[in-house]
């Protein structure tokens, strides 16, 4: 639980500080309000389970001209040792923040965030064995648009989800498998690299 | 063969009127939809599917669409026993259009789901159960508009996912579509300065 409240403490005092640095210049929320829509394809990997292919969509909401937000959804699914099947599913939030004031094509950023997650671990010969649980996570990482048009961003991004909560672990021997839910160690989690395409629909506010 | 010549020479003739006669028509306003027949070809397996492809496609400006394209599963023209009997996909993206006249050459990145289930002829597969996974998909086409309301159009995808239900299997694939598409445009041009 220490580990959880200092993960907590990290992330809230980096966002503190990205507020801090976004609201020194009063210009700088003309690019504030703008929410986008998009869809995203998710690569999992460095896990102890394997790597997996995931999908989803997000939506963002733009706070300042070096700050903005991403809220998500997603589900990724791993397939380990062609025998068992694990299913994740993330809802969440990210924020982003831009350390370059003035990039325009190339806008690289820093993000951090939060999200429930759902697990679920199935033996592919037999989907009646399953086991489960639901959890929380952090994540935080590096990530870059590709602004494509003033509107159209293809944004790649890869950040390290951290789970919080309890493990599903498989152990697959010749003749048996077991599935065990562990207490999680501080890094448990995946590397998570995303692609997605969005679009800025509009302007909430300074319209 | 010499009124496939004819037809292909007029169609080529009223191409080019409509294309001259007429404002830009891919442009921002713009619906389009089409479904048609869809052949692939599954990497990794000697087996080849067919697929009822449906697409409905708006343009949020003159060089972005929001695309939503679905696929059912019609058959297999291979028998294999470890087959799929069913694959049906829902994908949603957005393309990135390089428009010259009416032609419209695209790409396009479309993340989706796989539907899917396998054949019970294999000892190895008892019974089959429906299972859903994400999947990837990569798309390129090309669509050429003759007048206010029809376009032609072929596109290629290619998807990556694996279904890891009963048994695990790649859906790594390259499906193909061809027709005759319809379109609209639901904004009225902006008037050129002169």
């Amino acid at each position: 639980m220490k580990q959880v409240i200092k993960i907590y403490i990290i992330i809230f005092n980096l966002f503190f500080l990205c507020s801090l640095s976004s609201q020194t210049d009063e210009t700088n929320t003309k690019n504030g309000g703008w929410f986008s829509l998009g869809a995203r394809s998710t690569l999992s990997a460095f896990s102890d389970e394997g790597a997996g292919i995931g999908t989803g969509g997000q939506f963002r909401i733009q706070l300042a001209d070096q700050v903005n937000t991403e809220w998500f959804a997603d589900y990724i699914t791993i397939n380990i040792d062609d025998k068992v099947r694990s299913d994740y599913y993330h809802i969440g939030w990210s924020v982003m923040f831009y350390p370059l004031k003035n990039a325009k094509k190339i806008k690289p950023y820093i993000l951090a965030g939060h999200c429930f997650d759902y697990n679920r671990v199935t033996l592919i010969s037999s989907p009646s064995i399953s086991v489960d649980r639901w959890g929380s996570a952090v994540q935080a990482g590096l990530a870059t648009h590709f602004n494509i048009t003033e509107r159209f961003d293809l944004t790649l991004s890869s950040q390290y989800m951290v789970h919080l909560s309890t493990v599903l672990r498989t152990h697959i021997e010749p003749n048996n498998i077991a599935i065990t839910e562990e207490q999680s160690t501080i890094l448990h989690g995946h590397l998570l690299t995303t692609i997605s395409l969005n679009y800025k629909i509009g302007k909430l506010w300074n319209k | 063969m010499e009124q496939i010549k004819n037809f292909f020479i007029l169609f080529l003739l009223l191409s080019n009127m409509f294309a001259y006669s007429q404002d830009q028509i891919p442009r921002k306003g713009l619906v389009k939809g089409m479904a048609t027949i869809s052949p692939a070809k599954m990497f990794g397996y000697n087996e080849s599917y067919f697929y009822l492809h449906g697409n409905l496609e708006g343009y949020l400006s003159d060089n972005v669409s929001v695309s939503g394209d679905g696929y059912m599963s019609l058959g297999q023209q291979t028998r294999a026993p470890e087959a799929f009997r069913k694959i049906n996909n829902l994908f949603f993206g957005l393309n990135y259009h390089f428009i010259k006249g009416n032609g419209d050459f695209y790409i396009g990145v479309q993340p989706g789901v796989c539907i899917a289930t396998l054949e019970t002829i294999s000892p190895k597969i008892l019974i089959a159960h429906y299972g859903t996974s994400p999947v990837f998909s990569a798309v390129a086409g090309y669509n050429y508009f003759v007048g206010k309301y029809f376009n032609f159009f072929v596109q290629t995808r290619y998807i990556v996912g694996s279904h890891n239900y009963d048994l695990h299997k790649s859906l790594s694939e390259i499906r193909f579509s061809a027709g005759l598409g319809f379109n609209i445009n639901a904004m009225k041009s902006k008037p050129k300065p002169s």
